[in-house]
């Protein structure tokens, strides 16, 4: 039983204080891929804590026989059947409150590229153009993954800058960052509205990711094309945040030119 | 037993978009079933199709009589190409949530997040 609520103990500490103790601060804007992997491992542990304490109440509850008296067996017992209601209670609980998100995040290719459009299936993904006024490009995770790149952002930009630009949400697919973005926004969901941890860690994960994002589009096509093409795309969007992410990239060194290498499923 | 699926989903409303937007004026749906080349469609599954559309915007039902329903495109195919992305990201809540996008939406708190970071920076610099 004592075990059990260790257990607990860890993973109330892992899930709700770690969020909020490891607020996005600037090392985290400095080493954002790093901060990730810390995060989502000890978010990660948390969740096993949680396992390993309903487990540990119920392997008590199977050796209740062996217990020295009458109060303990039936403590242990109790507390047994307390942590499969918990099991049966939390599925219950995340099952219904994943249900909308996972339905807001699915959207298939054709929501949102029109029939018209230039398409380039390449390896691994499609690259789709679009007639648009918009100067946002996208990534749409999933099955079929897809970059899309609206004409206005294109005519915008210099073809390195629009290189840079592919590159950076090359980096969302690769690195599978929709799927860490659902748990953060499940996991905001799941605890209360009033824990800020919730939020404050599903805010932090979607900054971290943009810059994890940058760093890894940064080193395959230029740091200087990245920054270029957020501070065209700044002015044009009248978009404060852009700027400040060209601007970081020009606080950090590089690796040289020669060691670029922009991957083949994404050259333009 | 349901006959073997013939196309992917979504794949029919690119190809009836595609039918309203060739044709001259508006057409009916069984118009719209005769014009779709392969495997056609049945009947009750291009008005289910143009039910889907409707909701969506793309298609405005045109009734002349109760046996007489036609459909055209809501929008011309240019306007419509315009109008796709901008609806995508812009309209539905779902949409933001699915895609990640180049701007990342940063909140406000973000921003102080970035510039302090950037001002510690800076402020190391300057002692260097």
């Amino acid at each position: 039983m004592l075990s059990s609520a260790v257990f607990i103990a860890i993973a109330l500490i892992l899930l709700v204080v770690t969020p909020a103790a490891l607020r996005a601060g600037p090392w985290a804007v400095h080493h954002p891929r790093t901060t990730l992997v810390l995060w989502f491992s000890l978010f990660s542990l948390g969740c096993v804590s949680v396992i390993g304490s309903i487990v540990t109440a119920v392997i008590g509850g199977l050796m209740a026989a062996d217990a020295p008296d009458g109060a303990t067996a039936i403590a242990l017992t109790a507390t047994s059947w307390l942590g499969l209601g918990a099991i049966g209670a939390a599925v219950g609980f995340i099952v219904t409150t994943s249900e909308p998100i996972v339905h807001d995040f699915r959207v298939s290719f054709q929501d949102v590229v029109p029939a018209h459009a230039s398409i380039e299936e390449r390896r691994a993904l499609t690259l789709a153009r679009i007639t648009s006024d918009d100067v946002i490009a996208c990534s749409l995770p999933g099955r079929d993954p897809a970059i899309i790149i609206p004409s206005r952002l294109e005519e915008s930009l210099t073809r390195p800058q629009l290189q840079a630009v592919v590159a950076h949400e090359y980096a969302h697919l690769r690195s599978r960052h929709h799927l860490l973005q659902r748990v953060a926004v499940l996991n905001a969901a799941c605890l209360p509205q009033r824990l800020r941890a919730g939020r404050e860690f599903q805010r932090a994960t979607t900054l971290l990711l943009e810059l994890a994002a940058d760093d890894a589009a940064a080193k395959q096509a230029g740091p200087v094309h990245l920054a270029n093409a957020l501070a065209v795309i700044g002015d044009l969007t009248g978009d404060p945040g852009l700027h400040l992410r060209a601007e970081r990239l020009t606080t950090r060194r590089w690796p040289p030119a020669r060691t670029r290498r922009v991957p083949v499923a994404i050259r333009i | 037993m349901a006959g073997p699926k013939t196309r992917e989903r979504g794949e029919l409303e690119r190809a009836i978009m595609t039918a309203l937007w060739s044709a001259d004026a508006p057409l009916s749906a069984h118009d719209i079933q005769q014009s779709l080349t392969g495997a056609a469609p049945a009947y009750t599954t291009v008005l289910t199709t143009l039910d889907r559309l409707e909701k969506k915007h793309l298609v405005t039902r045109i009734v002349e009589s109760p046996r007489r329903v036609r459909f055209a495109p809501a929008h011309s195919e240019t306007e419509q190409a315009s109008l796709s992305m901008h609806t995508a990201l812009a309209d539905a809540r779902d949409r933001r949530a699915a895609l990640l996008k180049f701007t990342g939406d940063l909140s406000t708190d973000d921003l102080d997040v970035l510039r302090s970071a950037l001002d510690s920076t800076r402020g190391k610099r300057r002692k260097s």
